[in-house]
């Protein structure tokens, strides 16, 4: 008698899980599939010539319960589009994120808390996107290289399958007829399950992983000068072993295993810039004048920090939202546990040519800075009252500083902000072998610190505080109120 | 249709009461309805399709990122009739605030383009008759006559358009199994035909 190994497919909606059912039919032969109580879908597959798999969708996360813990740990940091769980071992298979439009501009690394939330821990992950759009003014977009930079990176750094896919051609953007994704997300799903079920071996994997690899760093060839000025690690990125190097360093057994370029794709400092990049270091410039930023300006134009080319677009904001949400910002603050002072005032934003006011801060969204030593003295110029951070951490540390400007209460905790936070404060932040490169520190001008604390002071628990909790060594916000995330000491 | 106890407790969402439709409509082929439009939170179903002769679906128009979007779309080219649903995870969410007059605007639009849409497969059916529907759960047929009732009175009061009359789909429960019932003239059929 064949027996009947069971699998889970959750999924955001059921459309999702049903999707990846059927695209399992290519792979493995489908003999059963029924509706159970009129609306789960149930499907049943030969996996060989004696094992059935049984896979039920339980589509729309948040309308089961109990949901499986695992599964529920996983959502907190974003809600992956599909996972594949085995109830009998309680174990997570696989996570996959699906995009059916190319995110563009500031979207383009919403979701990306997705990836680092399978990568720590230890999920293998899949991002199918489009690699070309068809945007809104009816121009082709092409999908941003931060998502496949940080699927790599985060690869490496755990060790663990952490991949981008890309489908669509330029004839046929946001089309999953076209390109190689689709293919190559069933081949894979279909491996996994096979090696779930004792049927394969893990290094069965790696071959497919290498190709996938390989896909990654020619996507990254094709598009990174679009994007930067310069990319770290261009001689690995044209060496052709170093999609094989990837996978066997991933799928080792043998964890003790080194990787022989460990700073490919590692943002270095001032002085490890190419000599003509390291020229060309300039301030991006601000738009609504704000202390810090003035400051972090200065570090710039003396070369030792630097931004990357990607600009943040200014989206001015109708005045009357922007009274608003200093009122509903101001209604937030307390100074019970600061001496801060809330100083909004809405005659600090500047007109745009529409009419609207600009909060847009730097132009830049985040700033790669040499040492701490420069970027406390620029937090202590623009706060007087942090005057005690100076010798928190060694002067020579690099830093990252990431800048929201978004004013609306809660949004920090949304997307894109923590998908942006996630990305760049791993990508930024460490080596390709999870080695600490630079202290991360997101700066909030126009949020509140209470946001983040319930009435008992406790961190409010959210996608955000998540993330920050986790990625996040001090965030800075209104009036300069330092949240320090290791010892939850707020200055 | 197989009724089992199911490993976990699940709670009807909006989610949950338009895919059961969906499957009704898919599993019930001879009543000669099919679905062009379904809206679920993500993935590749942002496009509108429609059946060529030779049964090849096509897609006919594309949302933009922005625009609104019903939650699902049936045709029935027997009886020549298209159903634009609204859904929601209760009735009552249908009758607060300007939730009503937002999806009366949205079956408008939705009417606009469909009846000027002039693109292969879908040119036949531009004459075809309109019906607004709105699709909710409850809890047992009674309630679901009454709340057919308020929905219906909340949708003659803002029908600013002139909109035609509905027709209403309730999702019911019974024994754990999901199965949507149609609300017609304010009586219960279990056939979207009848």
């Amino acid at each position: 008698m064949k027996l009947t190994k069971k699998l889970e497919f959750w999924a955001d909606s059921f459309h999702e899980g049903d999707w990846a059912c059927k695209g399992l039919e290519k792979k493995f032969k489908l003999t059963n599939s029924e509706y159970l109580n009129g609306f789960v879908p149930q499907y049943t597959y030969d996996l060989d010539s004696d094992i059935y798999l049984e896979i039920t969708v339980y589509g729309a996360y948040k309308n089961w319960s109990p949901l499986p813990r695992p599964i529920a740990d996983l959502l907190d940091w974003g809600k992956p589009d599909l996972i594949v769980y085995d109830p009998e071992s309680q174990k997570i298979i696989l996570a996959v994120e699906e995009t059916a439009a190319v995110p563009t501009g500031n979207q383009a690394l919403q979701r990306c808390e997705r990836i680092y939330g399978s990568a720590r821990v230890l999920i293998p992950f899949w991002y199918l996107l489009s690699e070309f759009g068809r945007h809104i003014d009816g121009g082709i977009r092409t999908d941003s290289i931060w998502p496949t930079i940080l699927s790599l990176k985060l690869s490496c750094i755990k060790r663990n399958p952490n991949m981008v896919l890309h489908y669509a051609s330029l004839d046929n953007p946001e089309n999953y007829d076209y390109g190689q994704g689709m293919a190559e997300l069933f081949l894979a799903i279909s491996t996994e399950i096979k090696i779930w079920a004792g049927l394969i071996v893990r290094k069965d994997m790696t071959p497919i992983l290498e190709r996938q690899y390989s896909q990654m760093l020619d996507f990254i060839k094709r598009q990174w000068s679009r994007m930067l000025d310069f990319l770290p690690g261009e001689k690995e990125m044209n060496n052709p072993t170093t999609a094989k190097d990837i996978a066997s360093f991933v799928m080792s057994d043998d964890k003790t295993s080194k990787i022989s370029f460990e700073n490919f794709l590692t943002w270095g400092k001032t002085t490890d810039l190419p000599k003509t990049v390291h020229e060309k270091i300039q301030p991006g410039g601000y738009i609504k004048e704000d202390k810090f930023v003035v400051e972090l300006e200065k570090i710039v134009q003396a070369k030792k920090a630097y931004t990357l080319s990607s600009n943040a677009g200014s989206r001015p904001q109708l005045k009357e939202s922007v009274e608003e949400w200093i009122s509903q910002q101001k209604k937030l603050f307390n100074s019970n546990d600061t001496d801060a002072k809330f100083s909004m005032n809405i005659n600090d934003f500047p007109l745009s040519a529409t009419g609207r006011l600009h909060i847009t801060t730097a132009k830049n969204v985040f700033f790669l800075c040499d040492s701490w030593e420069d970027v406390s003295v620029a937090l202590i110029k623009a706060y007087p009252r942090l005057n005690d951070i100076k010798n928190k951490y060694n002067k020579n540390d690099g830093v990252l500083v990431y800048i929201s400007n978004n004013m609306k209460p809660g949004r920090i905790f949304g997307d894109p902000f923590t998908g942006q936070l996630a990305a760049f404060a791993n990508i930024f932040g460490k080596n390709l072998v999870g080695e600490k490169e630079r202290i991360i520190l997101s700066y909030y001008p126009h949020q509140v610190h209470t946001q983040l604390f319930d009435k008992s002071s406790n961190l409010k628990k959210n996608k955000g505080t998540t993330i920050m909790k986790e990625l996040v060594d001090l965030a800075v916000f209104h009036s300069g109120v330092l949240i320090n995330f290791e010892s939850m000491e707020i200055l | 249709m197989k009724n089992v106890i199911l490993p976990y407790q699940f709670k009807v969402s909006e989610e949950i009461a338009r895919w059961s439709l969906e499957i009704y409509i898919d599993h019930n082929p001879e009543l000669g309805w099919w679905i062009a439009f379904t809206n679920p939170t993500a993935g590749p179903w942002k496009t509108i399709s429609s059946i060529d002769t030779d049964g090849k679906i096509e897609e006919i128009y594309r949302f933009a990122r922005e625009e609104n979007r019903p939650d699902l779309l049936l045709v029935s080219d027997k009886r020549k009739e298209i159903l634009i649903i609204e859904a929601k995870e209760l009735a009552q969410s249908l009758v607060v605030g300007n939730q009503m007059t937002k999806s009366i605007a949205v079956i408008n639009d939705m009417t606009t383009m469909l009846q000027g849409l002039d693109h292969g497969s879908w040119s036949d059916r531009k004459k075809y008759k309109i019906t607004p529907g709105f699709l909710w759960y409850c809890e047992n047929e009674k309630n679901a006559l009454d709340e057919n009732k308020k929905v219906n009175n909340y949708y003659q009061k803002h029908n600013s358009f002139n909109l035609g009359e509905t027709l209403n789909i309730v999702i019911l429960q019974k024994d754990n199994i999901l199965f949507p019932v149609f609300i017609k003239d304010n009586k219960i059929k279990t056939n979207i035909n009848l």
